[in-house]
């Protein structure tokens, strides 16, 4: 393995639920992502977006990183928000932790000072989950490949693999 | 690093092509992209020049279906590959599960694609990616141009520990697919 893959279970991701819902309601915000800074999406609450949820994951990735090293240019070890606001509608970003990332849509109904103060809050609690996330995970090393994923997970993703790509290469 | 959601039944796994400047990277996506059923993968989106050169990169989620009761998605990303572009590689390269190199065929750009080869492997440590285990696919692309080298050669000077390797001509979508599905195949094999 090139580095080390990472699992989430049941009541760390109902966990992480239950401080994205409170925030949204506690900002007046629209949706709440997790993200981690590789740029997967970990979980999404809120008004279902009319967007490619994994294209904005993956820029909103891009856009922390690449803020980080502007950061470490100035000096700084990193900045840990950033908000981008349009006429209508706004994203506000900021760091949990070094992996994960979190991302309010927000929109008139609520002020950027109100997003900012409960985004803030809202990470630390998350935050301390993940940091039990991480616990359960460094146990459960070596129990964790065998978890869900069968012996024959292998041959059967080559056979998916064979269908989609080989029946997909002459459009 | 592949993300493996238990609550959701999904694994998330993050594949990049590298290679030198105009060695058909975006090319790659953009053929995969057209030749996937629109329900089997989100948009192709590109970060680029205005002279439509990649700046940053670009993005193409491909879903691949159901594996053992996982639905299983493949993020793949290009890197812009000129030079003075370094930081942005650094930072698209983190976390990466599998890496296509894609060589220019052409003798004229063997150098660059040495040079790119190098910053690939300075990248990889920079992110604490061992080089030396990740999944790696090389693909020699513009087969069909005047000047392309020996495969024997390129092999030799490239990829002295003989990754997996295929020609292609990714203008026409030749080799596009089987480069894709080697880098897929392995990249699973570091899940199990």
């Amino acid at each position: 393995m090139a580095g080390k893959n990472w699992a989430l279970f049941e009541d760390d991701f109902w966990a992480l639920n239950d401080v994205l819902y409170a925030l949204i309601e506690s900002s007046y915000s629209k949706s709440a992502m997790l993200i981690d800074r590789d740029g997967h999406l970990i979980a999404n609450v809120g008004e279902a977006p009319s967007f490619d949820t994994d294209s904005f994951a993956s820029l909103s990735a891009a856009d922390l990183a690449a803020s980080k090293e502007l950061a470490s240019m100035l000096g700084e070890a990193d900045f840990r928000n950033q908000a981008h606001q349009g006429k209508e509608c706004g994203i506000y970003q900021c760091a949990v932790n070094e992996k994960v990332m979190l991302v309010l849509l927000f929109d008139r109904r609520t002020t950027l000072g109100l997003v900012r103060l409960k985004t803030e809050k809202a990470a630390c609690e998350l935050a301390k989950v993940f940091t039990s996330v991480y616990t359960k995970l460094s146990r459960a090393e070596g129990e964790l490949q065998t978890v869900g994923v069968g012996a024959d997970f292998a041959a059967q993703a080559d056979q998916q693999i064979d269908k989609l790509f080989g029946d997909s290469s002459n459009p | 690093m592949s993300l493996i959601s238990y609550p959701s039944r999904e694994i998330n796994c993050k594949v990049v092509y590298c290679g030198p400047g105009l060695g058909g990277k975006t090319t790659n996506l953009r053929h995969i992209y057209l030749s996937v059923p629109s329900t089997r993968r989100g948009n192709l989106v590109s970060l680029t020049t205005e002279g439509d050169r990649t700046l940053f990169f670009d993005f193409l989620p491909v879903d691949v279906g159901n594996i053992g009761g996982f639905r299983v998605r493949f993020h793949l990303y290009t890197v812009p590959g000129q030079i003075y572009y370094r930081p942005n590689r650094k930072l698209v390269l983190r976390g990466a599960d599998g890496v296509v190199f894609v060589v220019d065929s052409q003798k004229e750009r063997l150098e660059a694609s040495i040079e790119s080869l190098r910053d690939l492997n300075v990248n990889l440590i920079e992110n604490e990616i061992d080089a030396g285990k990740i999944p790696l696919v090389f693909q020699y692309n513009k087969r069909d141009t005047p000047s392309a080298m020996n495969l024997q050669v390129l092999d030799e000077t490239l990829n002295p520990l003989h990754s997996p390797s295929y020609e292609a001509v990714a203008s026409q979508g030749a080799g596009v697919p089987d480069t894709l599905k080697a880098i897929c195949k392995l990249v699973v094999r570091t899940i199990q």
